[in-house]
């Protein structure tokens, strides 16, 4: 049984949610939440928490992403519009996955599912903004990647997106786990100094190859 | 053996390419008013350039016409040295030659050439001035004079940041030079007459030098202009289109999401009918296919068609997801409506093949250098295999040739139980 929380401030969605997912098997929604620090006083265990985008309360959408991994739950965020820039943070700051409310009962479902197995829930509409992410500070993606992310996010099925990769269909799943792995690590902060002297070494790597080995 | 070919080209019969032009701003170079086509002012400052250079050249020409006359008319006996003046005029004017030749090749003056030049310059002032008796050296007698003068001036045309001068400076010292031994013989008789030609070198430069940077500063003001007034219609054209779109786009809300709410309001209704829902959620879709990405997109016209597009296919049944990103907000007329005709096209086919409820519409800026789109129709449904090519009927004709019509491509990637793809490419 995977038991699930919901922080919306919208009292009428949170209402049809609970209605929405009471017959589904598996599934349990145990509490609900309009901000964050309303859902943490509750103390209330979970596996997921499904996390309205932008809420009311002004707080900021990666925040509350950091302040619910301090809970050791996976965090799937929900809102009604892809807005590229929030969706972007909070899958930085550490969200399993990310989807529209306009999905059906049976893909938020799997969504649920993918991420309480501890894996992501990459989306068509999250591969649509991640592969349209024009930051200059955004993760390097391969031709390879890139080019699966593109047919994932125009709504083609992964058989499908394999097949025109030329990849395996798990291939294929894991190269868009590998991409949303790519966006939590740039937004990791460098915790330590050896971290920071790690990636120094790293970038002179890069910048200079091999053509200067140590005597 | 496998099929390799994954894509069915679609058959694209000639058409004309489609103009990009910004409505209202000309298509061609403004015309005079007796109709005859002026310049594009765009191009003045390169045209004033070219026009300043083959003034130098031909100036240099004309610079080099005096000594031969001036020896043909007697004035040889100032010649001390006739093998060395000789030879000091043809080589100043067989390398003038070849540079004239480059300057009116290039329509401008290269630094090696300007070097070059200045460098035989000095070099002939001051042989030609040794080859002089050495009270004539300041006569028509020294052949180097004149052609100096038109280096000074040609070199403040090219390098008018200061250097002009200078450069007149360096060659009157030249000129000195050659006329040396004059000086010490008859400072009197040389030194006044000389004075004069070192001076015109000097102020030959320096008003050579301002009056090309006052042309080429007016080009530069006309071109910044010209510019400035075409960017200005471009925006103003842009804005009425997106305003036209933004009405548009107001109509279709009040007909339909607002209609749907205010008759939930009144009550009566049952929220769980499912024709209602049906219809909730296509006006949701419709909303969220206009607002798209943070609304930054507000009064794009090929958004506002995808979205209607998908809209109207939810009373057949089919829920349409409209992804756009980075797409050009001033897209021809003819290919916005092209492209919705089509995408409504393939979503109509999704309806009667695919067996699905839900179907995906992206819209991105294409990767070409020309602001163009890839727009993208893709369903999870059954599929078929788009390699024999013996399915997709009605994708041919009525999607591969309204593409062909603007200059646009259309391309189906389909297999059995993989769903199916059709890209919208333009231009093609």
């Amino acid at each position: 049984m995977i038991t699930i929380a919901a922080v919306d401030d919208d009292r009428m969605l949170l209402t049809g949610l609970r209605a929405w997912l009471a017959p589904v098997e598996g599934v349990d929604l145990i509490a609900t939440a309009a901000t964050v620090p309303e859902f943490l006083a509750l103390h209330t265990t979970v596996d997921v928490v499904l996390l309205d985008l932008n809420l009311r309360d002004g707080s900021s959408p990666a925040a509350n992403v950091r302040a619910l991994l301090g809970r050791d739950v996976a965090v799937l965020v929900v809102s009604t519009i892809p807005d590229a820039e929030h969706v972007l943070a909070t899958i930085e700051a550490g969200a399993a996955g990310y989807v529209t409310k306009d999905n059906d009962l049976p893909a938020l479902v799997d969504a649920i599912r993918d991420v309480a197995a501890g894996g992501a829930a990459v989306s068509p509409e999250l591969a649509f903004v991640l592969s349209t992410d024009r930051r200059p500070e955004r993760p390097r993606l391969s031709a390879q990647e890139t080019l699966v992310l593109r047919t994932y996010a125009s709504g083609a099925t992964l058989q499908a997106t394999a097949r025109r990769a030329g990849i395996a269909y798990g291939t294929a799943r894991e190269y868009l786990e590998r991409i949303k792995r790519k966006y939590t690590d740039t937004g990791r902060p460098t915790r330590t100094k050896l971290d920071l002297v790690d990636r120094v070494r790293e970038d002179r790597l890069e910048l200079h190859g091999l053509d200067n080995p140590p005597d | 053996m496998p099929v390799s070919a994954e894509q069915v080209r679609m058959p694209q019969p000639a058409a004309p390419p489609v103009v990009w032009t910004v409505p209202g701003a000309p298509t061609s170079g403004p015309e005079g008013q007796t109709g005859r086509r002026l310049p594009d002012p765009a191009t003045a400052p390169e045209r004033t350039r070219a026009l300043i250079a083959r003034m130098v050249a031909v100036l240099r020409i004309v610079q080099l016409v005096p000594w031969p006359l001036a020896v043909a008319l007697g004035s040889l006996t100032g010649v001390q040295n006739t093998g060395l003046a000789i030879s000091t005029y043809a080589v100043q004017t067989a390398w003038s030659l070849v540079w004239v030749a480059v300057v009116l090749w290039r329509r401008q003056i290269p630094a090696w050439a300007m070097g070059a030049d200045l460098a035989v310059a000095a070099a002939a002032l001051v042989a030609a001035g040794m080859a002089c008796n050495p009270i004539d050296a300041t006569s028509w007698a020294n052949s180097a004079v004149a052609p100096a003068v038109s280096s000074a001036a040609a070199a403040a045309t090219t390098w008018r940041r200061g250097y002009g001068v200078p450069t007149g400076i360096a060659l009157a010292g030249a000129y000195v030079v050659g006329i040396s031994r004059g000086i010490a013989v008859s400072a009197a008789r040389v030194i006044p007459s000389g004075a004069g030609d070192a001076a015109s070198m000097v102020i030959f430069s320096l008003v050579a030098g301002i009056a090309a940077g006052y042309l080429i500063r007016q080009a530069e003001v006309t071109a910044l202009a010209a510019t400035e007034l075409a960017e200005a219609r471009a925006r103003i054209a842009a804005e009425e289109s997106r305003d036209r779109e933004r009405a548009r786009q107001y109509r279709m809300l009040h007909d339909t999401v607002l209609s749907t709410l205010s008759a939930l309001a009144r009550g009566g209704l049952d929220p769980s009918d499912p024709l209602v829902r049906q219809r909730c959620a296509a006006d949701a879709d419709y909303l969220r296919g206009l607002i798209s990405s943070g609304g930054v997109s507000s009064g794009n016209q090929l958004q506002g068609e995808l979205a209607a597009v998908g809209r109207s296919q939810a009373a057949l049944g089919l829920r349409v997801h409209v992804h756009c990103a980075d797409v050009p907000v001033d897209l021809p007329e003819t290919v916005v409506r092209s492209i919705a005709d089509a995408t409504r096209e393939a979503l109509n086919n999704v309806i009667k093949h695919a067996r699905v409820d839900q179907a995906w519409v992206t819209a991105l800026a294409s990767d070409g250098a020309a602001p163009g789109v890839l727009v993208t129709i893709a369903d999870r449904g059954r599929g078929f295999n788009a390699a024999a090519g013996s399915a997709g009927l009605g994708l041919r004709d009525s999607i591969g040739a309204r593409l062909a019509e603007v200059g646009g491509t259309a391309t189906v990637d389909s297999r059995p139980g993989q769903g199916t793809s059709v890209e919208l490419r333009w231009p093609g």
